[in-house]
């Protein structure tokens, strides 16, 4: 309780008139506070803080209240807040967020490899094939050259080898 | 912000690493508690992130996050509402019996640990955590981060005039609920 307040109490005031002389105090150290009164009305509050003892010492606390808050400390956020974030995104995500930098350029993706091992498979096989398969279309191209050249009019036909 | 929107990971590491304790400073303070904060501001990034491609570039980018921010803090602070609620409803003997839960979720200090702490700085913030919360959220983009009327007011999409008069409330309580607790006379 202040000194002004304590002085209010002492005068004959209602309670309604009271609570709107408060009001209207602070509404002033508000407006002034922060700098919305007009040039002469900046006059008077501070010839009335110069003045009023009761005055100066309620702005002051206000003062106080409102510095406190601005000087409160600054809370940082704790030391591993950007990993927490990233796993959070990761997870939430199934690992798809940041899919398309993380494939193609941390790893080798899975479709290349797929495609690859493909390819591999594919030209293994056919290299294990083609000796039996050249082989056969030699025999069918084999013509026995001894038959006779009559047409096939002598009954004999081209053979094949074994 | 084109590194952003194509979900370059270096770009977001940035932008956390930028912003991340400005975001949890203003947390905490609507919050008052440092667990709860640092939940919220991690979602608070997330949804930054799933949302990036909505930022259309006409709003300062700060705005837009802190708008995000103070969101998040909002609707954490009626969810803990809730939930204390409702506790208090179904347990009338808690365990912590010396740990006062307030309607806002942050826990009163004992007075042992607040004598040791800055008096006057403790019943600020006690006094900031009473405050109802669309009071809070003004006093500590206006007071604590010193943003401007114009700022504030897109940040919560009220007018300024609404600004005004929610801050000037807010002081006048939080002010009343200082002085009952607090002896400027032996303080200073």
């Amino acid at each position: 309780m202040t000194q002004a307040s304590q002085n209010q109490d002492q005068q004959p005031t209602s309670p309604g008139l009271l609570d709107a002389l408060h009001e209207e105090q602070d509404l002033l150290f508000n407006a002034y506070f922060e700098g919305d009164l007009t040039a002469q009305e900046r006059e008077e509050f501070e010839a009335k803080l110069d003045e009023d003892d009761g005055f100066r010492r309620d702005y002051d606390e206000f003062v106080g209240i409102m510095s406190g808050l601005r000087t409160l400390p600054f809370e940082f956020a704790p030391d591993d807040f950007v990993d927490k974030v990233e796993s959070r995104i990761r997870r939430r995500s199934k690992g798809r967020f940041f899919a398309e930098n993380y494939l193609y350029t941390s790893r080798v993706p899975y479709e290349v490899i797929a495609l690859v091992m493909m390819v591999v498979m594919a030209a293994a096989w056919m290299m294990m094939e083609a000796p039996r398969d050249s082989g056969l279309r030699t025999a069918d191209l084999t013509i026995d050259k001894s038959a006779p050249r009559d047409g096939g009019q002598s009954g004999e036909k081209a053979t094949t080898k074994p | 912000m084109r590194a952003l929107r194509a979900r370059d990971e270096d770009a977001f590491r940035e932008l956390v690493n930028l912003y991340q304790h400005k975001v949890f400073n203003i947390v905490f303070r609507i919050l008052n508690d440092r667990q709860e904060a640092e939940d919220v501001a991690q979602e608070v990034f997330i949804t930054v992130f799933k949302h990036i491609d909505q930022f259309r570039g006409d709003a300062k980018f700060s705005t837009w996050l802190y708008r995000i921010a103070t969101n998040h803090a909002r609707n954490r602070i009626k969810y803990l509402s809730r939930r204390a609620r409702k506790q208090h409803q179904d347990i009338s003997d808690t365990p912590e019996g010396d740990m006062e839960v307030n309607p806002l979720g942050g826990a009163v200090s004992r007075p042992d640990k607040q004598a040791q702490a800055n008096q006057l700085e403790e019943i600020i913030q006690e006094g900031l955590s009473q405050l109802q919360s669309e009071h809070r959220e003004i006093v500590v983009l206006r007071d604590i981060e010193n943003l401007s009327y114009q700022e504030i007011s897109e940040i919560t999409g009220l007018a300024e005039g609404t600004v005004k008069s929610r801050l000037f409330r807010a002081r006048v309580a939080l002010k009343e609920f200082v002085q009952a607790r607090y002896d400027f006379q032996e303080g200073s």
